[in-house]
């Protein structure tokens, strides 16, 4: 045989080897019980993802510390799981999924950010895995679908919106664009958020999309400001993108009122102030930092954590507290039915569980009649909202769950709707929250 | 479409094609030179906006010496590249080579999101702010790099002058030729690496004050280098020059008026030119090594 036939016969075998190990890789869910696998979807490319990391990492430490989760008589060792997925990149969700699925044994997954929810939502229904996962698109949430659960989703939250901009009608502006990357839930946020800013009084312009590999913001600044908006809602983007929109906004001129999204770290804020000074004073946000959060940090047990979180990586990052809030909705589940069981977890969330606290404030799930689905399965969290001023995110109130929820029913215009809904299945019971709505409020 | 909004598009455009130019134009001289269609070339400007990066922000040198250092920390690791992986494939023909470099720029790139993900790295401008002339705004940042990559192609202008720019030109004429006349061929192929890929360092050192270096930055940038390399027509510097302040200015323009579908209206173009001047501007047809 010629050289080059034993070179590739040799590949080839050395190759067909390697393939055939992988068949001894398993089904992780045959082996050892007593051991609860929970996997999470993060976008390991961006700042949040590795912070969500990190809080996954921390939390399953102190649990197993403790001797690990006692339920139903018995104790769980929790092993977790991160996969990551980019950002909304369909191969890398399906490829996380089947390894954590079929490999690795995951029976829960929760937090998953920036995955293709639609496709995690069919592997979930398929495998019998129960998802907490997060996004504005409703396509998960409809009746197709029996275990996604969405505690931290993109519905409830136009409340926020429309809180903003309404500020920003009362200080002036007349017009908005919403300036996004362009994927799925860009465009759903786009619809949603210029919804949230029609209701409050403002002519939305037509969005401006840009690819998620963009880095060059010049033209989309020129652009946006031809427009001539008084607003600019940055939409779905994360650290460096809002940055790199600021920065070019400034560098043609433009100056106004600014959503810059619902992701503004501390260390974010500071590079923004960095370059573009108090330019960028006057922003409105959701203001994340437990740490300034009184219903938040009143509690001893989340002080525990920022504490712990301190010890264990040094400087407090605020980039993952509001992207883990399913773990305590999880935890809360668990411990109320004192199982691990995916189908019973389902059974006890879906029918109106008590709402769970998070690090930024009370989570809590509810139907969407809207959509026909009336199984509890779409919530938010009630969150800071923050100013930016002199270079850091002043705190000046909570979008608690009861206005949140409230508002978006009215906004939405789904009044009747919901009436008839709470007429046969009762009104929501809200966590301990201040609010400045209540029901009769829709009416006026 | 007002005088000033028009000025800063015409600015946008003009700073993509400083740096398409002078990333094209590595990859020309690669081309021409060596024969080799680098795919890793794009990936050089990505790692020469980290190393300045690196040495304003980790070292503590100006901003001047930074760009120097990506330069020289680019122009090395071509050299490497060349001598520890492209010189070897050579032999094994066009395609292969090809392949390696699709490899090495994909470990690159994948190296800097494993190290680099999670921060936005820039370095704050030289010339920080904006240029007011008659009531139009500039960003001065967006000249700096317009004016640096012109002083750039000028000194590469000058470079190709000398006696080893000439060599390169006779290697890549013909090399048997060159070899006959004494130019040693291997030494020439590594200086073309280096000067190719230390071009791509500069272009990344004068961008990242105006852009926040981010792992992708390559990627987005090599598509339309080689649009800039067709249109030009290979082998030609000057056509590169050209052809980048086109392609930057058209997609500019285009980006007003279509949004994100702009660089379709590039490929429109270069679909038309390429029709009718199949060279390119200034160039000659894409040779397909083998036949």
């Amino acid at each position: 045989m010629s050289k080059m036939k034993w070179k590739l016969s040799v590949l080839f075998v050395v190759l067909a080897l390697l393939c055939s190990l992988s068949i001894f890789a398993g089904d992780r869910a045959v082996a050892a019980d007593n051991v609860l696998r929970i996997g999470s979807l993060n976008p390991l490319i961006i700042k949040e993802g590795l912070e969500q990391q990190k809080w996954h990492g921390l939390l399953t430490k102190m649990v197993n510390e403790q001797g690990g989760l006692k339920v139903g008589g018995k104790t769980y060792k929790i092993e977790f799981f991160t996969y990551d997925v980019a950002f909304e990149d369909p191969t890398k969700t399906m490829a996380a999924l089947q390894k954590a699925i079929h490999q690795d044994g995951v029976k829960i997954l929760i937090n998953n950010f920036g995955s293709v929810d639609s496709i995690v939502a069919n592997q979930a229904d398929q495998n019998k895995v129960l998802v907490l996962g997060m996004g504005p698109s409703d396509e998960p949430v409809t009746t197709k679908h029996q275990y996604f659960f969405r505690p931290v989703g993109g519905f409830y939250i136009a409340g926020t919106n429309y809180l903003i901009a309404h500020d920003f009608v009362k200080k002036g502006a007349k017009s908005s664009v919403v300036c996004t990357i362009d994927t799925e839930n860009g465009r759903v946020t786009a619809e949603r958020y210029g919804n949230a800013e029609k209701l409050a009084g403002l002519k939305v312009l037509t969005p401006i999309f840009f690819s998620t590999d963009t880095v060059d913001f010049g033209p989309i600044a020129t652009k946006i400001k031809s427009l001539n908006p008084d607003m600019v809602d940055f939409g779905v983007n994360f650290g460096p993108t809002i940055l790199n929109l600021a920065v070019a906004l400034k560098e043609v001129g433009w100056k106004g009122f600014i959503f810059p999204g619902s992701i503004l770290s501390n260390d974010l804020i500071k590079n923004i102030y960095a370059k573009v000074g108090d330019w960028f004073d006057g922003a409105e946000t959701l203001y994340l930092d437990p740490r300034g959060i009184p219903e938040v940090i009143e509690k001893p047990e989340m002080k525990a954590l920022v504490d712990r979180y301190i010890k264990e990586y040094g400087d407090f990052q605020t980039d993952g507290c509001y992207w883990v809030s399913s773990w305590f909705v999880m935890m809360d589940a668990i411990k109320a039915t004192q199982s691990v069981d995916p189908t019973v977890l389902k059974g006890y969330l879906e029918k109106g569980p008590k709402p769970s606290l998070g690090m930024a404030g009370y989570i809590q799930l509810f139907a969407r009649p809207d959509i026909q689905q009336l199984r509890t399965v779409d919530g938010m969290g009630s969150t800071g909202r923050g100013v930016t001023k002199n270079g850091k995110l002043e705190y000046f109130e909570q979008l608690d769950v009861k206005d949140q929820y409230l508002m978006t029913i009215k906004l939405h215009g789904l009044v009747d709707v919901y009436e008839k809904y709470w007429e046969k299945y009762g009104k929501p019971k809200f966590p301990p929250e201040k609010s400045t709505w209540d029901f009769s409020d829709l009416k006026k | 479409m007002n005088l000033d909004l028009f000025m800063q598009v015409l600015v946008n455009g003009l700073m993509s094609g400083g740096v398409y130019a002078l990333v094209a134009s590595g990859f020309t001289l690669i081309l021409g030179v060596i024969q080799v269609f680098n795919f890793a070339q794009s990936q050089f400007y990505m790692l020469g906006a980290y190393v300045t990066f690196a040495t304003v922000a980790s070292l503590g040198f100006p901003y001047p010496v930074a760009i120097i250092a990506a330069l020289v920390a680019m122009f090395l690791l071509g050299i490497f590249f060349h001598f520890f992986v492209i010189q070897w494939t050579l032999p094994h023909g066009f395609f292969h080579t090809m392949l390696v470099t699709i490899a090495f720029g994909n470990l690159v790139a994948q190296l800097a999101l494993l190290t680099f993900a999670s921060k936005p790295v820039s370095v704050v401008a030289v010339l920080p702010g904006v240029l007011a002339v008659g009531g139009i705004t500039f960003s001065r940042a967006k000249v700096v790099v317009i004016l640096g990559a012109i002083v750039v192609m000028a000194a590469l202008y000058f470079f190709m002058k000398t006696k080893t720019g000439t060599a390169m030109l006779a290697a890549a004429e013909n090399r048997d030729v060159a070899g006959l006349q004494g130019i040693n061929a291997k030494r020439i192929f590594l200086v073309t690496m280096g000067v190719g890929s230390g071009l791509c360092g500069i272009a990344g050192g004068l961008i990242v004050p105006v852009l926040s270096a981010s792992s992708n930055m390559g990627t987005n940038v090599f598509v339309r280098s080689m649009m800039v390399v067709m249109i030009g027509g290979t082998g030609s510097m000057s056509g590169a020059l050209l052809a980048a302040f086109i392609v930057g200015i058209i997609e500019s323009f285009a980006f007003q008026l279509v949004g994100q579908i702009n660089l379709l209206v590039v490929f429109l173009f270069a679909a038309v030119l390429m029709y009718f001047r199949p060279g390119g501007l200034l160039g000659k047809p894409l040779p397909i090594p083998g036949q």
